[in-house]
C-alpha cells in the first residue's frame, strides 16, 4: 500500500511584516492561519472520520525568519491529499499556492522570488493518461483568469521538475515541451529546455519523495504574470504533462524568476 | 447544527466501535504469533467522537442551560523529520473557560489490526483556536521509513469545566514511517 500523497510548497523571497507587528506576539501563525483560510474556502477535509468535503487533510505549516542563501524561505505548508482525484479534476495545487500566498499577505507584505511545489503525480493514477484530458480543459478553463494580463506583466521563469531517483522525467521531458506547445493556452509560453538547475534552500526531507534531487530537467519561458496564481496553473499543467508522459511518482518543482523585475504578489 | 453534528457523532463512534472490536477477533485467529507493524485499511483505520461538555439535545436555550460545547481539532499523522507527527487543539464554542489541557497520544497500526500507542503523548495547556503556541504535539521516532499506518487521540479537558471522557480518534493514514 502506497503512503498519502503529500502536497507541499515553500515560498522564496522577503516578508516585510506588518508595522508595529512582533511576530512572537501574534496570536495567529502560518499554520493557524493556513487551516483557517483553507477551511473558509472549503479545501480543509478536517481530521475526522466522518469528515465530507474538502480537498486536503493539514498537516504542517511554518514561518521562517529568512536563514540561509537568498531566496530565503519565507513559509512553507504541508498537506495530505484526498483521494482519489476525479478524472476531471487536475491537482489541486492552484488552490495550495493561493491558499498559501493569502497566508503570507496577511501576516505581511510578500515579494516572492521562487517557489518550490512537492507534485504527487502518482494521485493521478486513478484515472487513465487519456481519460485525464477533461482535467486539462478544465485547467484551459480556467487559464481564462490571466487572459487579461498586461503584456508588461510577463514574466521569465525557469522552472525544474526533478523525479528524484525515478529517472523517467529526464527522457520524457523533450515531449512533454513538444505536448505543452500544441495546447492552445498563453498563460506559460515554453521556450526550451536547459541544463540550467534551479535551486533553493533547504531541502526538502527525502521521506517526502523519491529524494534526493538527481533527475531533472528545467523548462524555460515565461508566465503571463508571477503571482501564486499563474504558478500554481503552471504547476498543475505541469504534473499533467509529467503523468500524461509516463511519470507515476512524486515530483519536486522549483520555479524562479528569469528577469530582474520586482513585482508584488 | 453543532447540535445535530454532535448527536450524529455519537451514534458514529457507537456504530464503528462494533466494528472494530469484530475486526480485532477474526484477525486474532489468522493472524501471525507476534503482530507487527503494518499499513492499515483506510476502511478501519478509525473512528471519530467529537466531544462536548453535554447532551446538547436538551439545551432548547444554551444561556439558560449549564451545558456547554466545544470541538476537539486535530490534523492528519505525518512524516515530520525523523518523527510522525500529530497536532490537536480546541474551539471554545460558549464555555466559561480561557484554558484546556489537550492531550496527543499518536497511535500505530499493527497486523493483528489494532492500534498500539507509540511514543510520549504531547501534552500542553492551551487558549482555544489552535494559534501559535495553542497546540499540542504528539510525536514518535521512526527507526524506518516502511509504510505505516498512523492516528492519533486527542484528549481536551477544559480547564475548570466538567466534561464527558469522550476523545477524538483521527482517521488512520499510511506514512513512510515505522517504529518497532
Amino acid at each position: 500500500m502506497r503512503p498519502d500523497s503529500i502536497l507541499f510548497t515553500a515560498l522564496h523571497g522577503e516578508l516585510a511584516l506588518q508595522p508595529g507587528q512582533d511576530p512572537h506576539l501574534a496570536a495567529s501563525d502560518a499554520y493557524s492561519l493556513f487551516v483557517a483560510r483553507s477551511a473558509a474556502m472549503g479545501w480543509l477535509a478536517e481530521a475526522a472520520e466522518d469528515a465530507s468535503g474538502g480537498i486536503w487533510g493539514m498537516n504542517d505549516a511554518g514561518q521562517d525568519s529568512g536563514c540561509g542563501s537568498p531566496p530565503k524561505r519565507i513559509a512553507w505548508f504541508q498537506v495530505s491529499l484526498i483521494e482519489p482525484i476525479a478524472a476531471d479534476r487536475p491537482l489541486p495545487v492552484q488552490a495550495l499556492l493561493s491558499c498559501a500566498g493569502d497566508v503570507v499577505a496577511r501576516i505581511g507584505t510578500p515579494r516572492l522570488d521562487a517557489a518550490r511545489l512537492l507534485l504527487p503525480v502518482q494521485s493521478l493514477a486513478g484515472s487513465a493518461a487519456s481519460s485525464r484530458v477533461s482535467a486539462v480543459m478544465t485547467l484551459l478553463q480556467s487559464a481564462g483568469w490571466f487572459v487579461d494580463c498586461a503584456r508588461q506583466s510577463r514574466t521569465g521563469v525557469d522552472v525544474t521538475l526533478d523525479g528524484g531517483q525515478d529517472p523517467i522525467l529526464r527522457s520524457a521531458a523533450p515531449e512533454m515541451l513538444a505536448w505543452i506547445r500544441g495546447l492552445a493556452q498563453d498563460v506559460f509560453w515554453c521556450d526550451s529546455l536547459t541544463d540550467e538547475v534551479v535551486v533553493l534552500e533547504p531541502a526538502v526531507s527525502d521521506e517526502l519523495w523519491l529524494g534526493p534531487a538527481y533527475h531533472r530537467a528545467t523548462f524555460r519561458g515565461s508566465l503571463a504574470e508571477w503571482s501564486v496564481d499563474a504558478l500554481g496553473w503552471l504547476a498543475a499543467l505541469l504534473a499533467e504533462a509529467s503523468f500524461r508522459h509516463g511519470v507515476t511518482t512524486s515530483l519536486m518543482l522549483t520555479a524562479r524568476r528569469s528577469s530582474d523585475s520586482a513585482s508584488r504578489m | 447544527m453543532l447540535v445535530c453534528r454532535s448527536l450524529r457523532m455519537i451514534l458514529t463512534a457507537a456504530v464503528l466501535s462494533v466494528a472494530l472490536l469484530g475486526g480485532s477477533q477474526t484477525s486474532a485467529i489468522a493472524a501471525p504469533a507476534i503482530p507487527a507493524p503494518a499499513s492499515a485499511p483506510y476502511s478501519t483505520s478509525g473512528k471519530v467522537g467529537l466531544k462536548s461538555t453535554g447532551d446538547l439535545k436538551s439545551t432548547g436555550d444554551r444561556t439558560a442551560s449549564s451545558v456547554c460545547f466545544f470541538t476537539t481539532n486535530g490534523d492528519y499523522v505525518h512524516r515530520s523529520g525523523s518523527d510522525a507527527s500529530g497536532h490537536g487543539w480546541w474551539v471554545n464554542g460558549n464555555c466559561r473557560a480561557t484554558f484546556a489541557v489537550v492531550t496527543v497520544q499518536l497511535q500505530e497500526y499493527y497486523s493483528d489490526g489494532s492500534w498500539r500507542n507509540k511514543g510520549a503523548p504531547g501534552r500542553r495547556t492551551v487558549r482555544s483556536g489552535g494559534g501559535r503556541g495553542n497546540r499540542a504535539t504528539g510525536r514518535a521516532g521512526c527507526n524506518n521509513s516502511s509504510v505505516t499506518g498512523w492516528r492519533s487521540v486527542i484528549d481536551v479537558d477544559v480547564v475548570g469545566v466538567a466534561d464527558d471522557p469522550r476523545k477524538l480518534t483521527t482517521p488512520g493514514r499510511n506514512i513512510s514511517c515505522r517504529r518497532f
